[in-house]
């Protein structure tokens, strides 16, 4: 038995010095394709990680390492058994997770179709994607504005690059998408989800009542409450843009990047936003 | 900057490194099998032959 582990040690020995010298040689036939053909390899692990990232689908992944790991294990030291398994296992397993994923390939195939996915912009209608970004923000604006009129507290946090996880964490899911009615009504002070902030990315509000940090480093106005202080807290750990409804006053006021800009009408806040989240967005001309 | 932007910069350039790597290793052992399978085909095309 040990000889036969000692064969195939020396064979798995062999195998992987054979592996390094061809890798040496491959390297010095290395052409501009091959690099084309890396850097593709590149982004599409990049996107992977990203979609089973986003999808909760850790568990799910480590899994399918597993098996990968005890696939080749069983490939080396010719456990033709279980490597017979798991090749069957294999064959249905991508197919199975094409049946799971079948709603965010779809969604993913349709942006790719229809727009830019955040940071790399495809062929699409830029038009379409701009147009929906007036539209959210312009939805943001008309309940912001109501909220005022009424001196109805709001805090609205809308991501950007830096996630916000660990802060959806903290509140009550909702997923849905952004719309004026909505957000009045999840700040009305008698609704339970009230309380707190609500949180928005790429025209989803994705969760109410979260709990927003303190400010460990900025200084606020001792005049300005809790609200005022939490968002200014986000602010200094995210660069998400914090809309502040004051309860007392109905003054419109935005937390960016540890600073605190107050008395905002709704044109102008209209405007800053347009410029901040729209992409592409002209500052001269009105959107259509 | 603060910390935890910092480090979330930090975070995306070590999963970016870290899929480069990947990406590497995933063209060489596709080349490797290619190598693998044409040697095979050569060498059970010359027992072949005799």
């Amino acid at each position: 038995m040990f000889s036969l582990l000692e064969i195939s040690a020396n064979t798995f020995v062999d195998d992987i010095t054979s592996f390094f010298s061809f890798a040496k040689n491959a390297f010095l036939d290395f052409s501009i394709f091959d690099a084309i053909d890396i850097l593709l390899l590149t982004v599409l692990f990049s996107f992977a990680i990203k979609f089973f990232k986003s999808r909760k689908a850790g568990a799910l992944i480590i899994g399918i390492g597993i098996c990968l790991a005890i696939f080749i294990f069983a490939t080396l030291f010719g456990l033709s058994s279980i490597r017979y398994i798991l090749s069957g296992i294999f064959q249905i397993g991508a197919l199975a997770i094409v049946i799971i994923f079948q709603p965010e390939i779809r969604d993913l195939l349709e942006k790719m179709g229809s727009g830019s996915i955040r940071g790399i912009r495809l062929f699409g209608d830029f038009s379409a994607k701009n147009r929906s970004q007036y539209k959210i923000v312009d939805n943001i604006c008309k309940a912001v504005h109501v909220l005022s009129v009424e001196k109805t507290g709001a805090l609205i946090a809308i991501e950007r690059t830096t996630k916000l996880d660990d802060i959806l964490e903290t509140g009550t899911v909702i997923n849905a998408d952004v719309n004026e009615s909505l957000i009045r009504n999840l700040f009305y002070n008698k609704a339970p989800l009230h309380d707190g902030a609500i949180v928005i990315d790429e025209g989803r509000i994705l969760a109410a009542a979260c709990i927003l940090p303190l400010p460990k480093r900025t200084q606020v106005d001792t005049n300005l409450g809790t609200r005022h202080r939490a968002a200014v807290g986000l602010s200094e750990i995210s660069d998400a843009i914090i809309i502040i409804v004051s309860e007392e006053t109905g003054v419109i006021s935005i937390a960016k990047e540890c600073e605190l800009i107050r008395n905002f009408t709704p044109d102008s806040l209209r405007k800053y936003l347009y410029a901040e989240l729209v992409e592409g967005h002209d500052v001269e001309k009105d959107p259509d | 900057m603060n910390r935890r932007i910092l480090g979330i910069r930090i975070g995306t350039v070590l999963s970016v490194v870290g899929c480069l790597a990947a990406a590497v290793l995933f063209w060489l052992f596709v080349k490797y099998s290619e190598f693998d399978s044409a040697q095979a085909i050569t060498l059970m095309t010359a027992a072949f032959r005799g």
